[in-house]
This record gives structure tokens, sequence and C-alpha cells, in this order.
């Protein structure tokens, strides 16, 4: 009787212990390299938009419009990241995507990217205070931006097929080049990504 | 030592594994935890609401105390922190798709607040709803867009994964509820909103049919401005033939609209009124019958063939001696009175403009549905429950004598509970009235009605901005 007394005691400790103390190992946290694949919930991640961004821009230059523009005009022709509309039931971080298209068209060397509009408003400000405040010699000059050639624009769909546990997620996502002065697309292309999340229906 | 030192030690270790029991499961149940939580939420005491959220959740309840925060977090126009709540929630619901089986194991000798609260669809449907509503005051409509997708497929994701645990012959009711029409309706006028008139007209036309297969069941109105969004928008994507469909398989939808006036000139301001509160759950306790002599070896079987002689067990086995009571609780779901509120007049002050609210959603009859189809399943695991507790009971004493029994008599009977979570915040229904306005800001009077329409109490949403050819949405809660 005494064991079963002591048993009894010791499960309620151990019980209160659990409830006080929480079962939780706690937060931990380690850094890891911004390369790595890590996909957590299944929706469209860091990954994706750096493979996106990356096989559209291969896509981009590997056409013959960039050849025949330089061909024409003798020069790199300037593009500028219109919207990328995101169509899914996602939220995604478009900007980080446009991000990521606009620094591998810069850093491909291959033609020249304009400030999107927001960013020629801070400009603009910045050019309209050194008219007042910057000594002569160094002050820049109003009318001599450059006008984009072409637009990127673009959309994001998802096309989702649940049952039960599992689902398989169709990312598409669309861009174009517009030429600016005549609207005619003259370049189109498209990357895919397909996803296989699936859920145990029972677990430990 | 004599018998009466004896009981000492006994009963010294049986209370203190009775007041650990009692702090692992919590004697009371969530609705009287949370009771103080709707007079503080109408009080528009939102820090204290917050507080008894957080006193009054455990942690099994997770994705409740996530819903319910979001909510009170919403109406206090914290949207930013409402909405990273909410997107919280949405992400723990998928996880929860994955059933704990020692949770399982635990419920059936304890209670079923020891499995973690899984969300009944329709309220993961309305979490899309807040959110897109939470975007649309952040000035954030492409956002709002998005969840208006995400609203279409929730519920009936979830509805499916609700099913899953309905005995077969209950389902039919909570099938038909797939998708709630009322939120198809407002995800067409986001999406129209952001420009996508194919898109919106798709919605409206699904919102069309669930209204005509769904209002008399869900106790909706449809209304009458869903006909002028399905007009409009097919005018504008010469769907004449599309939209004549529409009209022939909806005719409830087609009863009455109203002309459309010129789009360019006016905006459309969308007026929603939540009212009331979702019927909460509170405890019932029953007794059931164990006869001396009959075999429990089958427990599922037993515990069906209880449940099916609830309420005539008494004639089930009249030649059998029962053997002990079995005294277990369970939830029931109790219908708010009904409410004063029959309906709304909207106007703008500065406008001849009045239009009346229809009844567009009402969560109280999804949860009145809902149950019904979860409460054999409810009532069976209950007392599989109460089975298993006294089948233990019985064994433990075989084997260690009286005082295993006790102590598993005391365990059984202080974790026995019901599991009345619910998000308790909800609104009973939605009341919609769509007004078109010229641009500018209005001041919006509403006119609370009764039944027989006599005005109980006016309230006031100042400052709405219209814009031409925009759209404007306004939430209010009234309490």
């Amino acid at each position: 009787m005494k064991n079963l007394m002591r048993s009894s005691l010791l499960v309620a400790v151990v019980l209160t212990a659990a409830i006080l103390g929480g079962c939780s190992s706690g937060k931990q946290v380690s850094r890891i390299d911004v390369g790595e694949q890590i996909d957590l919930s299944g929706r469209w991640n860091d990954t994706d938009s750096r493979q996106v961004s990356a096989t559209l821009i291969g896509q981009a230059m590997a056409t013959p419009w960039l050849e025949d523009f330089l061909a024409e005009n003798g020069r790199k022709p300037y593009l500028i990241i219109g919207d990328i509309l995101n169509k899914t039931p996602e939220h995604i971080a478009v900007q980080t995507f446009m991000g990521d298209l606009e620094r591998q068209f810069i850093n491909g060397g291959r033609v020249k990217i304009v400030a999107s509009v927001d960013e020629r408003e801070q400009v603009r400000s910045e050019r309209a205070d050194q008219q007042e405040f910057s000594s002569a010699e160094t002050m820049k000059q109003w009318g001599r931006e450059k006008g984009a050639d072409f637009m990127m624009l673009g959309e994001i769909n998802l096309v989702t097929d649940r049952e039960g546990g599992e689902a398989v997620k169709y990312y598409q996502v669309d861009c174009y080049l517009v030429d600016l002065q005549d609207n005619t697309k003259v370049w189109a292309g498209f990357e895919k990504i397909k996803k296989y999340i699936s859920n145990d229906k029972y677990r430990g | 030592m004599s018998l009466g030192r004896r009981r000492i030690p006994r009963l010294g270790g049986a209370l203190a594994l009775v007041a650990a029991l009692a702090l692992l499961s919590g004697c009371a149940t969530y609705s009287s935890r949370t009771a103080a939580l709707r007079p503080q939420l109408a009080a528009g005491d939102f820090d204290a609401a917050l507080k008894t959220i957080d006193e009054g959740t455990g942690s099994h309840d997770r994705l409740l105390t996530l819903l319910e925060r979001g909510l009170v977090l919403h109406y206090a126009d914290r949207w930013e922190e409402s909405n990273e709540v909410f997107s919280a929630a949405e992400l723990l619901a998928e996880d929860l798709y994955t059933k704990s089986v020692s949770q399982g194991v635990a419920s059936l000798v304890s209670s079923d607040e020891s499995i973690d609260y899984r969300a009944r669809p329709y309220e993961l449907a309305m979490v899309p709803y807040y959110k897109a509503l939470n975007y649309e005051y952040l000035g954030l409509p492409r956002e709002s867009v998005v969840e208006a997708r995400r609203a279409e497929e929730l519920q009936a994701a979830a509805v499916e994964a609700t099913l899953g645990d309905v005995r077969e012959a209950d389902r039919a009711d909570l099938a038909r509820i797939r998708i709630d029409p009322f939120l198809l309706w407002f995800a067409g006028m986001l999406r129209e909103q952001a420009g996508e008139t194919n898109d919106a007209f798709v919605s409206y036309r699904n919102a069309a049919v669930a209204f005509q297969d769904l209002h008399d069941l869900l106790e909706v109105e449809p209304p009458d401005d869903l006909a002028r969004d399905l007009a409009r928008t097919a005018r504008r994507l010469g769907f004449t033939a599309e939209l004549e469909q529409v009209r022939k398989d909806c005719p409830v939808v087609f009863r009455s609209p109203a002309p459309d006036p010129q789009e360019a000139e006016t905006g459309r301001v969308v007026v929603l009124l939540e009212t009331g509160y979702v019927p909460q759950k509170t405890q019932i306790r029953f007794d059931f019958p164990v006869y001396s002599g009959k075999s429990y070896d089958d427990t599922n079987a037993a515990s069906w063939d209880l449940y099916n002689g609830a309420g005539r067990y008494r004639t089930l086995y009249p030649q059998r001696k029962i053997e002990y009571w079995v005294s277990v609780a369970a939830p029931e779901l109790q219908d708010a009175l009904a409410d004063p509120l029959a309906r709304c007049r909207v106007a703008a002050s500065d406008c001849d403009t009045a239009r009346y609210t229809v009844v567009a959603t009402n969560l109280s009859r999804a949860a009145r549905i809902t149950f019904d189809a979860e409460k054999p399943t409810i009532f069976f695991k209950t007392i599989l429950r109460g089975l298993t507790k006294y089948l233990a009971q019985r064994g433990l004493e075989k084997s260690t004598g009286k005082v295993g029994g006790l102590l598993a008599n005391i365990f059984g009977a202080v974790t026995e509970k019901a599991d009345t979570r619910s998000w308790s915040t909800l609104p009973g229904r939605i009341l919609v009235a769509r007004l078109d306005l010229p641009p500018g800001r209005h001041d919006l009077q509403v006119e609370l009605l009764d039944k027989r329409d006599h005005v109980r109490g006016v309230r006031t949403i100042a400052g709405v901005e219209v814009r031409p050819g925009g759209w404007t949405f306004v939430s209010r809660r009234l309490f």
C-alpha cells in the first residue's frame, strides 16, 4: 500500500512539474546559409523567388530581342520592372521577387535598369534640393533621365489540387517584355514550380 | 497500524493526485473560464478581453487563442497585429490536420479538452473575411483580394476534414455548407474592386448558386445587390448568355433587383453589421448504466449500443441487473435567444438614399448544423470515455484493491468535463446593406429596427470616404 501511495504522489509531482515547467525544449535559433533551401509550409518562399527570377533572366537573355536591339540601336536597352501581379491565394512578397529580377538584370550587365516610380520620386526630390543647395559643378541637371525602352510585366498564378492531407501546388510565373514605344511584346517567358505537400493523418 | 490511521495516508495520496489532475485538466470548462470575454468585448475593453483569452486558454487551445485574439485585435483597430495573429492561426490549422494519437488516448481517460482544438469549418472560413477587412482598412486592397481567393477554398477544405470525423448518416446538411454564399459574394466585390471583372463574375455566379441552394438551410436572404453585380459585370464582359443562365438557375436572387446607377458617378459603400454571438457550448451531465454480467470487451460497439438506447435505456435490458451508473459530461449547443434586431435601415445623412440590410450570413445557423452533425459522434465518444474510465476503475480495483479503484474513480471524476470550446467572440449574423453615394465624405445613420420596424436605436458611422467608381467597406459590431 505504501508503494501505491508513493507511486501516486510521484505521479502527482511529475504531472504538476510538467504543467508548471511545460514540456517544450524552448526556442532555438541557428544561422543558416541564405541559399539553403528550407520548405516549411509549402507556400511560396525565398527559394522560389530566387529560382524563378534566375530562370526568367536566363530565358530573357537567351532570346534574340536583345541582340536585335543592340544591332538596331548600338546600345544596351533600358528596362523598367513593372507590376508583377500576384493572382494566387497566398500573400507573396512581390517586391522581393521584383528585386531579385532587377538585381539579376543589373548584375548580368547586358541591359540597364531604370529606377521605379517611387525611386524616381525620391531622386527627383534630391535633384530639386541640389538646385538650391549644391555647388554648380556638382549639381545634377534636369531633363537628362533615361527613358525605358521596355517594361517587364508579369503575373503569378497558383493551381492547388487537394485531397485529404495531400496537396499539389502548381505555381506558374509568366513574364513579358513590352516595347514602350509600340506596345509589342518582344519576349515572353515562364517558369513553373510544382510542390507536393503531405500531412500525416496521425502522429505519436 | 489501525484501520483509521491507515486511511489518512490513503486519503492524502488520493488528494495529492486529485490536486495534480485538477491542475492538469482544469476543473472549469472553456465557456466558463472565458465567461467574461463577451461582456469585455461589448464594453470595448479590449485589453481586458485579451487578458481573459490568455488566462482562459491552455496548451491545447492554441488555435482558439489565436482566433479569439485575432478578432479582438480587429475590433481594437489593431489591424496589422490582427492579421499576423490570423495568419499564424491559418498555419496552425494546417498543421493540426495531423492528429495526435497520444492526445486521442489521453482523451479517453480524461476529457476531449486534452485534444488540440481544431476550428470548425464555419470558423475557419471567417478568418479570410476578417483579414480582408483588415487589409482594406490598412489601404492594401491587393492583399484583401488574396484573402478573397483563400475564402473560397478554405471552408470547402475544412468541411472535408470535419466530415471525416462525422458518422456517415449525420453528414448530409454539413456536406451541403461547403461554402458560405455571403463569403463568395464578398470575394466577388473584392475582386471587382481590384479590377478582376471576370473573376468577380465567377464569384458572383457561384454566390448566386449558393444562395439559391442554401438560403433555406442557412436562413439567409439573397441580396438584391448580387443580381445587380451579376448584371453589371456580365454587361462589361459581354456575358449575355451566361447571365441568362444564372437568372434561370437562381430565381431567388433575381426577385427584384434595383436598377444600377451610372457606374462612374457614384461609389459603392458596403456596410457590414455584425450582430449577436454564435451559440456557445455548455456542459450537460448524463448517466448511463453498466450491467452486471454484460461483456464490454468491444467498447466501441457497447458505446454505440448505449448511445442508441439513450433516453430509453431502462427498457434496454430490463432483465439485467445494473452494476453501476456512470456519470459523464457532454457539450450542448445553447442557441441564443432571438435577436431583437430584425434589420437595419442605413442612410447617408446628406443624401436621400436609404437601404435596408439583409441577413447575408448566419453563423449561428452554421454552428447549429455543424454541431448537429457532430453530436452523435461526440456523445458516442463521451459514453466510450465513461465506459473506459469505469472499466479501468473496475480492473484496477480487482488488481490493487479498493484504494486503486478509489483513485481511478477520483481520477475519472476530476477529469470528466465536456469540451465546450468554440470561437466564442464570433457574431451570430452579418447584416449587409449597399449604398451608392456621390464621391466625398459621408456620415451614415444606422437605425436598428425590431420585427415591427420600430426604431430601437441609432448608430452613426462617421466620415465614410467614397471615391467615384470605387468601393468602400465599412464594418461595425453592434452590441
